[in-house]
């Protein structure tokens, strides 16, 4: 272990490199969002799951599609729909006649993969989307009381619309929780639709070489993993986490005033590994503050529940996480007020 | 989990100073309050000193040392509550203001993160950083939160100390020795004044014992109004009596009146002169004493039926008129003798509201026979100049040098050549000049 400490800055030193070479590939395929395909990596090598919302056509599908071209994972999509059932993502026993003798036999579902692309996620029912709360969680799956591992690694990038709400299923929170990530997508620049529209030939993705590996892809959520978080860097998340909850007394005016409920425990630990990861993806052998700064609203813009009054007066999460942003000292112990 | 056993120690000179100043701010921050109250309190409990008990002002002021106490409290304060930045919280201060990517985070805690890092490098860096950023303590902000304390302090500083409070009855004694000489004089001439005028003088007298004011000037010019008043009821009371007995003594000093008064009060001058006696009497009735008047008076009427020739006064009532003619003539003789006596009891120094007080010119009165008691030699021990103690200064036009032994601390020196000639004065103070005069009196009464 020592060794490996030893070696880690090496180590990360050539991860950053293939890691740079992923988000190059990726950035071809997603014109113009380089923060968002590096939050995606982000998601990716802290091990998460991410949920991309945005309007149709901005490029999601592809997106997820390029990241397991270039990762050279097995990649899977399921178009979400009322009608989905849940042993249509888990699979189910089928009846198998071999050598004469008949056998129920496990038929693998859509889930058996590295990258599941969930589309269109909330337009499945809650008992279909509830079927991904242990695949998730647990990156196992359980039919008919027997339990079977998922590939390693495993991901699911869904993705939601937020218009056309009718006939959809709001994602349970319980769910929502385990999405590392929500990441929207927003229209593109016409600078950027100019590029689409001279570089994209319509239908066909642009041609991509795979950087990485499965083993590759180990490693790097391995490192990721190794990325030392200093106990200063583990205080700042908590006490950020924390001021999230109306309740308590560090909180913003806003968060007492809007928010239901707080982050749960979860979110910080998915604050720290997405920390770590970029660290990983910037070189580093230790998770930064900055990191924690720029990674709260994508990590938590999802996990707070916001009180109706919230809707009437138009405050969004994202004022809300700046509030906490503001509010919260990045240090531990606040500046004496007779120095400057 | 053993915060020291890993720290980094290499980072300490960085950090040292930037610890140093925080913890000054925040032991400052602790104390400035706590030094506020206390001065408050002990600014609080000078004023009430001063007010109510100026005699423990002088450990009012050593209660100033329970002042001291705040430093130590804001320390206690500060570290009870955890407030002092250890060396951990400087890291993570530092962290921030250097790159704020936790790297002087991470390598305070765990440095074997960075086995190819160049420290020297490195701590230039950092230093450079926390050098842009350096703290500096704001004495502006910290006086501002002390001003209300040292204003409120000084306030109750400036306030003066109430002057101690004078016992009453010392006022008292002090009016009791101004008013003693007036009641005893008032006293001693009790029979020659008129009782009305005594009883209002005795009441006023006694309404200025009872006041337990001190002696204000108000109250010394109305003794001294009260004395003067009765120094001229005396004299109105020695002239009138003087008259009466000079116009009596007229009266029965004619010719042939104590041989045969009888024929003498048919002399034709008896009358009007009998008259101008009635007249005088009725003018200066009040002037008289009490005794004096109502006997003249019956005197008078047996003169008047003397002088209208009845034939009922026989030779015995003759003899009585006589007898109580030289009665009344020993009587107003004596009486003038004590008024006499009560027209210089002036004493040196209380020459009364025309002459001031104090060292005015001292007035003898009437001279009096070495014999009288109130002259007695006395002799006063260090005190006062005695022959023996006499010193021959000589003539000199140099200013002689006094031997402060042998003045008393009340003397004044003088020394002036203005006339051609060396003078060299000594005035004493009033108190001595009435035993100093007694004193020159008697060696020249005895032809020294």
């Amino acid at each position: 272990m020592e060794e490996e400490r030893t070696n880690l800055q090496e180590h990360v030193d050539g991860a950053q490199a293939r890691i740079q070479h992923l988000l190059a590939g990726l950035n071809r395929v997603l014109l113009g969002k380089p923060q968002l395909t590096e939050h995606l990596v982000t998601g990716i090598l802290a091990g998460g799951h991410v949920l991309l919302e945005g309007l149709p056509g901005i490029g999601k599908t592809e997106l997820v599609k390029g990241l397991a071209r270039l990762c050279a994972i097995t990649y899977r999509r399921v178009q979400f729909t009322p009608d989905l059932l849940p042993s249509d993502i888990t699979g189910s026993f089928i009846l198998q006649e071999e050598a004469g003798r008949r056998d129920f036999a496990f038929q693998e579902g859509p889930v058996f993969t590295n990258v599941l692309l969930g589309d269109e996620i909330n337009r499945a029912s809650p008992k279909t989307q509830s079927a991904l709360l242990e695949a998730m969680a647990e990156r196992s799956v359980t039919v008919l009381g027997q339990t079977r591992r998922l590939p390693d690694p495993f991901f699911v990038i869904a993705t939601q619309n937020p218009i056309e709400l009718e006939g959809t299923y709001p994602l349970p929170e319980a769910q929502v929780d385990r999405f590392l990530f929500k990441l929207r997508l927003d229209q593109p620049g016409a600078d950027v639709l100019s590029d689409i529209v001279r570089n994209r030939v319509r239908g066909l993705p642009p041609a991509l070489e795979p950087v990485l590996d499965l083993a590759s892809v180990r490693e790097l959520i391995q490192l990721a993993s190794h990325v030392y978080i200093s106990e200063a860097v583990a205080a700042y998340i908590a006490r950020l986490v924390q001021a999230s909850h109306p309740s308590d007394p560090t909180a913003p005016p806003l968060v007492k005033q809007y928010v239901r409920y707080g982050a749960s425990p979860r979110a910080a630990i998915s604050l720290a590994s997405a920390a770590q990861a970029q660290a990983l993806l910037r070189g580093r052998v230790q998770a930064g503050f900055d990191s924690v700064t720029e990674l709260f609203a994508a990590v938590m813009n999802h996990r707070l529940i916001l009180d109706y009054s919230a809707r009437v007066d138009a405050v969004t999460v994202d004022t809300i996480l700046s509030a906490i942003l503001q509010a919260v000292e990045p240090t531990a112990k606040p500046l004496p007020a007779g120095v400057r | 989990m053993n915060l020291d056993a890993r720290t980094s120690s290499t980072l300490m000179p960085a950090l040292r100073p930037l610890l140093r100043r925080l913890n000054a701010a925040v032991w400052l921050e602790h104390t400035l309050p706590a030094l506020s109250v206390l001065a408050g309190l002990w600014a609080t409990l000078m004023v009430l000193l001063k007010l109510l008990a100026p005699q423990w002002l002088t450990a009012g002021w050593a209660s100033a040392a329970v002042t001291l106490c705040a430093p130590l409290y804001g320390y206690w304060q500060a570290r009870r509550r955890g407030l002092f930045f250890a060396p951990r919280d400087g890291a993570e201060l530092a962290d921030h203001w250097f790159r704020n990517d936790g790297q002087v985070s991470a390598f305070f805690e765990r440095p074997a993160l960075y086995p190819g890092l160049d420290i020297a490098a490195f701590h230039t860096q950092l230093q450079q950083a926390l050098k842009a950023r350096s703290l500096r303590l704001r004495p502006t902000f910290y006086l501002r939160r002390l001003a209300p304390a040292l204003l409120y302090v000084s306030a109750a500083l400036l306030i003066p100390p109430r002057p101690p409070q004078e016992d009453p009855t010392a006022y008292q004694e002090s009016t009791r020795a101004l008013i003693e000489p007036i009641v005893q004089r008032l006293e001693e001439h009790k029979d020659l004044l008129p009782h009305k005028r005594l009883q209002e003088a005795l009441a006023d007298l006694h309404q200025l014992q009872e006041s337990q004011d001190r002696l204000t000037r108000e109250k010394w010019e109305a003794l001294e109004q009260l004395e003067q008043h009765v120094q001229d009821v005396l004299d109105q009371s020695r002239q009138a009596t003087t008259n009466v007995a000079e116009a009596l003594r007229d009266l029965t000093s004619g010719p042939g009146f104590r041989e045969n008064p009888l024929a003498a009060a048919q002399n034709p001058q008896f009358p009007a002169a009998l008259q101008d006696l009635k007249e005088l009497l009725n003018l200066s009735s009040a002037d008289l004493p009490p005794g004096v008047r109502e006997q003249l008076q019956s005197t008078l009427q047996q003169l008047d039926r003397m002088c209208q020739g009845e034939s009922r006064l026989a030779g015995a009532d003759r003899d009585v008129i006589m007898q109580q003619l030289e009665q009344l003539q020993e009587q107003l003789d004596s009486l003038l003798q004590n008024l006499e006596q009560g027209a210089g009891a002036l004493r040196a120094g209380r020459g009364g509201r025309d002459r001031g007080r104090g060292d005015a010119a001292m007035a003898y009165g009437q001279p009096q026979p070495l014999a009288n008691p109130q002259f007695a030699p006395d002799r006063l021990e260090n005190r006062y100049l005695n022959p023996e103690d006499l010193v021959d200064l000589g003539i000199t036009l140099l200013r002689p040098e006094p031997d402060p032994d042998q003045f008393s601390p009340g003397t004044l020196q003088s020394f002036d050549t203005q006339r051609g000639q060396a003078v060299s004065r000594t005035r004493i103070s009033p108190s001595q000049r009435e035993v100093v005069s007694k004193y020159f009196s008697e060696r020249t009464e005895q032809g020294e």
